[in-house]
């Protein structure tokens, strides 16, 4: 039986023997329908939450710079001269020639004068820390602040301040002078540490650091003497010299001394000290002589009424 | 030009058991305006009273008597009591440019 041309032979069909079947129309339709339909324009903006979320970033980054915290400044204005700036920011540097001076106002706690032929940089201005670096030259320092909150590094020492008015000058290799006015300040330098209350000095070297604190009133023989001894390697002859000159207010360097020499020279500068001033109620020989803290503590605060 | 001339100060003790050897003394500001410590600035001189019976009842007050332009002046100074119990920081109060006698 034949089957009609147009329709699919039913059963098994050998390869070679199918039909070709004319597609419907409705399939044509259908494709050319498609194929002239315009292609849907792609969408490449963004939506409109994306809009949203970008003008809120932006919103917070100009937000953010007009009330970022400011970088801290201070104030510079001119005592003598011309200092070419008004106010110096942490990282600055000012630098005054030969003829000029300036005045920094350090936060609301002090000022810090800059004499001639000076360089300073301002290193941190935090409420917990306000640092210069003095390079080179001298300023004098006038503040009243909580201790160790201002600090001026100098290549050859630290000076702390512990409420206290000062000067201090320094070369570029470290070698300069510390001179208090008014209260104390400790100078410090890779673990060695020197007290110096107003009145007092102390020098400053290069690779060595502070010296020992004299008064500027002390005999030139023991200034000189004690400078051999901190710094050219005077050794006895040097120290012997320093006790022998020594006044009464002159234990401040004397108790300085008590932890800085042998242990073979310790001995000679205690006794020297309680020649000046007898030993105080509450100092025992034997644990000054081991350099207890807390009687050396105890023992300075006694001789500093007679300072 | 203002002459100014501080003659002398006085230091009262309004309360304290005096012993024989009672003793008042003047010392450096150093004294008392310790490294570290409360009382900094603007001192004149530290007192302690020593050989006091009961020294933490110390009460002390202090006037600077001066010459001004040939008149009497008197400054009250300010006395801040010390970290250890009857030591005083007496206040610079009167004129820098005054001198004592």
């Amino acid at each position: 039986m034949n089957q009609p041309k147009d329709k699919p032979p039913i059963g098994p069909t050998e390869p070679g023997d199918l039909p070709l079947v004319k597609a419907p129309d409705s399939i044509w339709m259908s494709i050319e329908a498609t194929l002239d339909a315009k292609p849907e324009p792609r969408r490449i903006g963004m939506f409109r939450w994306q809009w949203v979320a970008a003008s809120l970033a932006v919103i917070g980054v100009l937000a953010w710079y007009a009330m970022r915290p400011k970088a801290p400044a201070w104030r510079v204005s001119t005592l003598e001269g011309s200092p070419s700036v008004t106010k110096i920011k942490v990282g600055d540097w000012l630098q005054t020639d030969a003829s000029s001076r300036a005045r920094i106002t350090v936060g609301d706690i002090g000022t810090v004068d800059v004499e001639p032929n000076t360089r300073v940089r301002l290193v941190a201005a935090s409420p917990t820390e306000h640092r210069l670096t003095l390079a080179r030259g001298e300023i004098s320092a006038t503040v009243s602040a909580p201790p160790r909150l201002f600090l001026v590094d100098t290549p050859a020492s630290t000076a702390v301040d512990l409420g206290c008015a000062y000067k201090i000058k320094t070369d570029e290799s470290g070698d300069g002078v510390l001179r208090v006015t008014s209260g104390w300040v400790s100078l410090e330098w890779k673990g060695r540490e020197s007290l110096v209350p107003a009145g007092a000095d102390c020098r400053t070297r290069s690779r060595t650091g502070p010296g020992t604190p004299y008064f500027a009133d002390a005999p030139k023989a023991l200034q000189e003497a004690l400078a051999a001894f901190d710094f050219r390697g005077g050794g006895p002859d040097a120290l012997g010299t320093v006790l022998n000159q020594a006044r009464v207010r002159d234990t401040l360097t004397l108790w300085h001394l008590l932890s800085r020499v042998d242990p073979a020279d310790r001995v000679r500068v205690f006794n020297r000290m309680v020649d000046l001033v007898p030993l105080p109620s509450g100092v025992s020989r034997e644990k000054a002589l081991q350099l207890d803290p807390a009687t050396l503590k105890s023992w300075r605060e006694e001789l500093a009424w007679k300072w | 030009m203002e002459m100014v001339r501080i003659a002398a100060f006085a230091v009262t003790l309004l309360s304290c058991a005096w012993g024989a050897d009672f003793s008042l003394a003047i010392g450096n500001p150093v004294a008392v305006a310790r490294p570290n410590g409360v009382v900094k600035k603007d001192i004149g001189f530290a007192v302690r009273g020593e050989n006091c019976a009961d020294i933490a009842k110390i009460q002390v007050t202090g006037t600077a008597e001066g010459v001004v332009d040939g008149a009497r002046r008197s400054v009250p100074l300010r006395v801040i009591a010390g970290e250890t119990a009857g030591t005083f920081a007496i206040s610079h109060d009167w004129p820098q440019q005054a001198r004592g006698s």
